[in-house]
């Protein structure tokens, strides 16, 4: 504890400097946590938090109840292993691509184009997406009929979603991430590229054995945050894009939709903080493994 | 010195000011009601501030308004984090028993007796007995009928074009819609909603609210599905997994047949204005309403006449008394939740917008001769471009002093006088009867979680009812069940007394 003081006190400056974010962490983080004593509360506004009743269990009762939370839980998990599995090394390649542009306006022209979804709300994509679908008059079908195929019923299509969805969600957030992997890129010094290309190396050469390999650690806490996050579905891009279209709930029905959909009407905020717990407690047992088994291959990218 | 006395003089002269202008600040009252902002809203707040602080209630009004797309999530988490709401729209089919078994919403009696005389009188008896919740008046209820008036707009122009005569009949709709489609293959003449959260207006519910030969119609648990039924008088809740009944399988077959006929869009159930994108634009022929005449939104026909259409409506309902039966349950309410501060002010305020036809129809209307003027004794003119001054359907409505619009044609007058009379119904034996879903709240959840993937598709023809029944029950019929029999249970209770 003396210990703990003297550090406190040594470096007392440092630790003022990093108090907002540390006060932001204790009432935008911990404190929320107490919030999931409503899991387990028959919550009565009037006898608020500390006041309503125990009862143990019981709110988890709706959703353990019938056999959907198998399907939702595998769709969000699904669903979110396609948006990191394929948009994660998308964002990766195409930071690569823009970081080799030589002509700098040009580069940030691109830079700031591809950055220009991550900006645009769900609803608005979501509207773009129905503009290019719909039956009636979508691009996609006029382009199908103008060739002479036959046109298709996207809206009533439930297996084609997951493809649908991993794109759109690549064109919100693939300008975003690429963002962050363009940062650690030019991290990496020139001296290295220099020396290959003395040595003879071609540019592809250069990316595979320079550039991936250096791009690891970077990669994988991307690859651990998202993972981290892999129980919570994308409830504004689900919502949003497929909305209540029941047809295509048994492929994009995740945990966030079903219980919004499920505690509309009931609106119990204690259920809701049952489903809620269950994302997180899933998210925390498959954050601590995934970190396990990297700190096995790679211990110097551990997040802890 | 004498410098410190003027300084300790005028600082005691701010200081009274300051308590003085304290003591007169109006008080702001929150009222939250559903969809945007009128057009003539701006204009009109100063104008009802100065009517209520002449009549001495030194109010502010801070009105917040909710799209009704986000109006069940967003009242809900209001509720739940005790913001500053004094007053707030609720209804049964909103979740209105839920907030109120949770105990957001404060009991109105003693209030009403105290500030608001005027609210209680404007509705007559037989509309506050049942609209009470647990036999208490949880909220102020809201309406011009004792059941919502309900039809048909199809576009007049293109009838006279395929040479049919008006539309009296659901088989008559039905043979313009073929109609409709022969001759422009492109349309898809019926332009209902396929959204849940406007799931009323999807075919078959709609379909139903005009039958008034079995009466086949929403229970108190679920009252915007037909998967549990109440059909004649007898305060029976049916199960359609169980007993299916034939009026609603052949409006669900029906339903299916349009839809693969083409006379449905194949995209229904993501469309999410069907009004907007479909018959304002010229692409549908037949949108349901709750109206018994053709479409009072001026913008909407000015839509239709810059496309060289008409519209005109077609009514169901039947004129026969004591054909129809009725709950009187009213489809809106205001609310005080529990964490209002000034409980008294907001029922004064809700009781100044009900003491006369002029306060009445400012609210309604907006400013009369420049937003809408008076015809005759019964009859209002809009002449602007607003439906609306505010909300009146989620804050005032009464039947005491409504005004008819002087638009409608003498069909829509005459029907909208039936059902402002409490004798043209048959009086529903569960009149006043609430459901209390807590009981049973984990099946409720568990079923809509399952509903929603086949329910809306399947009013609206996007599924098949013969094959998609089996699958539907497999998953959803052990919870319905409960439900029913919970309900039954609660029925029965009230029935006994």
């Amino acid at each position: 504890m003396r210990a703990f003081y003297r550090e406190i006190s040594k470096n007392r400056s440092l630790y003022i400097l990093a108090l907002p974010g540390i006060l932001f962490l204790v009432v935008f983080a911990y404190l929320p946590l107490f919030g999931h004593i409503l899991a387990f509360e028959d919550f009565k506004m009037s006898a608020g938090l500390f006041g309503s009743k125990f009862v143990g269990f019981k709110n988890f009762e709706f959703f353990f109840g019938s056999n959907d939370w198998i399907t939702v839980t595998f769709n969000t998990v699904f669903l979110n292993t396609l948006f990191l599995g394929i948009g994660l090394p998308f964002s990766l390649v195409l930071a690569i691509f823009i970081n080799d542009i030589r002509l700098r306006g040009f580069k940030r022209l691109a830079q700031s184009f591809i950055f220009l979804p991550y900006f645009i709300s769900w609803q608005v994509i979501a509207l773009m997406v129905y503009a290019l679908l719909n039956s009636s008059n979508g691009f996609i079908n006029s382009v199908l009929l103008g060739a002479g195929l036959p046109v298709v019923n996207w809206y009533g299509s439930p297996g084609l979603w997951p493809s649908i969805l991993t794109v759109v969600n690549i064109f919100k957030y693939a300008g975003y991430n690429s963002i962050i992997f363009l940062a650690a890129l030019t991290g990496i010094s020139e001296e290295l590229y220099e020396s290959a290309r003395i040595d003879g190396a071609s540019r592809f050469q250069q990316v595979l054995k320079i550039t991936l390999p250096l791009m690891r650690p970077i990669f994988l806490i991307m690859l651990l945050l998202g993972i981290g996050r892999i129980f919570f579905g994308d409830f504004g891009m689900i919502y949003g894009i497929v909305g209540d279209n029941g047809v295509l709930l048994p492929t994009t029905d995740v945990i966030d939709t079903y219980s919004y959909r499920a505690l509309r009407q009931v609106g119990n905020l204690s259920m809701s903080s049952a489903v809620v717990l269950y994302q997180s407690v899933m998210g925390v047992v498959t954050i601590v493994f995934f970190n396990w088994l990297i700190k096995k291959a790679e211990p110097d990218v551990r997040l802890f | 010195m004498r410098f410190n006395r003027f300084f300790a003089a005028a600082l005691m002269i701010a200081c009274l000011g300051m308590g003085a202008f304290a003591a007169n600040a109006p008080t702001k009252i929150t009222i939250v009601l559903p969809d945007n902002k009128m057009p003539i809203f701006d204009n009109l707040l100063p104008v009802i501030e100065q009517g209520l602080q002449k009549d001495g209630i030194n109010v502010k009004l801070d009105f917040i308004f909710v799209p009704w797309s986000d109006l069940s999530t967003k009242t809900q988490v209001m509720l739940a984090g005790q913001d500053d709401v004094d007053l707030i729209f609720d209804a049964p089919w909103l979740h209105m028993n839920q907030m109120i078994a949770q105990g957001y919403y404060t009991e109105l009696s003693d209030l009403l007796k105290a500030n608001g005389q005027n609210v209680l009188r404007t509705r007559p008896q037989s509309m506050w007995d049942a609209n009470k919740f647990g036999g208490k008046i949880m909220g102020v209820p809201l309406g011009l009928f004792f059941q919502q008036p309900h039809g048909y707009v199809v576009r007049a122009d293109l009838r006279q074009k395929l040479g049919l005569k008006p539309l009296q009949s659901w088989d008559d709709l039905v043979k313009y819609a073929y109609a409709v489609k022969k001759a422009y293959p492109k349309m898809y003449p019926f332009d209902f909603d396929g959204n849940v959260s406007n799931i009323q207006y999807g075919m078959v519910n709609w379909k139903m609210l005009d039958d008034s030969d079995t009466n086949v119609r929403f229970t108190h648990a679920f009252p915007a599905s037909l998967m549990l039924y109440y059909r004649n008088n007898d305060g029976i809740a049916h199960n359609l997994f169980d007993e299916p009944d034939p009026k609603i399988m052949t409006a669900l077959k029906e339903a299916r047949k349009f839809y693969q006929d083409g006379l449905i869009n194949p995209d229904i159930l993501s469309i999410k204005n069907p009004t907007d994108d479909f018959y304002r634009t010229g692409k549908g022929a037949i949108l349901d309403v709750r109206l018994f005449s053709n479409t009072r939104s001026v913008n909407l026909l000015d839509d239709l006449k810059a496309l060289g259409g008409s519209s005109e409506p077609v009514v169901l309902a039947t004129k026969t008394k004591g054909k129809v039966i009725a709950n009187f349950v009213m489809d809106n309410f205001i609310c005080l939740t529990s964490v209002s501060k000034n409980k008294e002010l907001a029922i004064k305020v809700l009781d100044w917008m009900n003491k006369n036809s002029d306060n009445y129809n400012l609210i309604e209307h907006g400013i009369p001769g420049k937003d809408w003027e008076r015809v005759g004794t019964d009859k209002w003119k809009n002449l602007g471009t607003s439906e609306f001054g505010i909300q009146a359907y989620a804050l005032t409505w009464n039947p005491t002093y409504a005004l008819l619009p002087e638009s409608d044609d003498d069909n829509a007058i005459a029907m909208q006088r039936l059902i402002a009379d409490a004798s043209y119904f048959q009086k529903d034996i569960t009149a006043g009867f609430s459901f209390d879903a807590e009981p049973v709240k984990n099946e409720i959840a568990q079923y809509q979680g399952i509903e929603a993937k086949y329910y809306p598709a399947l009013i609206n023809g996007v599924l098949d009812p013969t094959t998609t029944m089996a699958k539907f029950k497999s998953e959803a019929a052990p919870s319905l069940k409960k439900v029913q029999v919970e309900l039954q249970k609660q029925l029965n209770a009230f029935l006994k007394k």
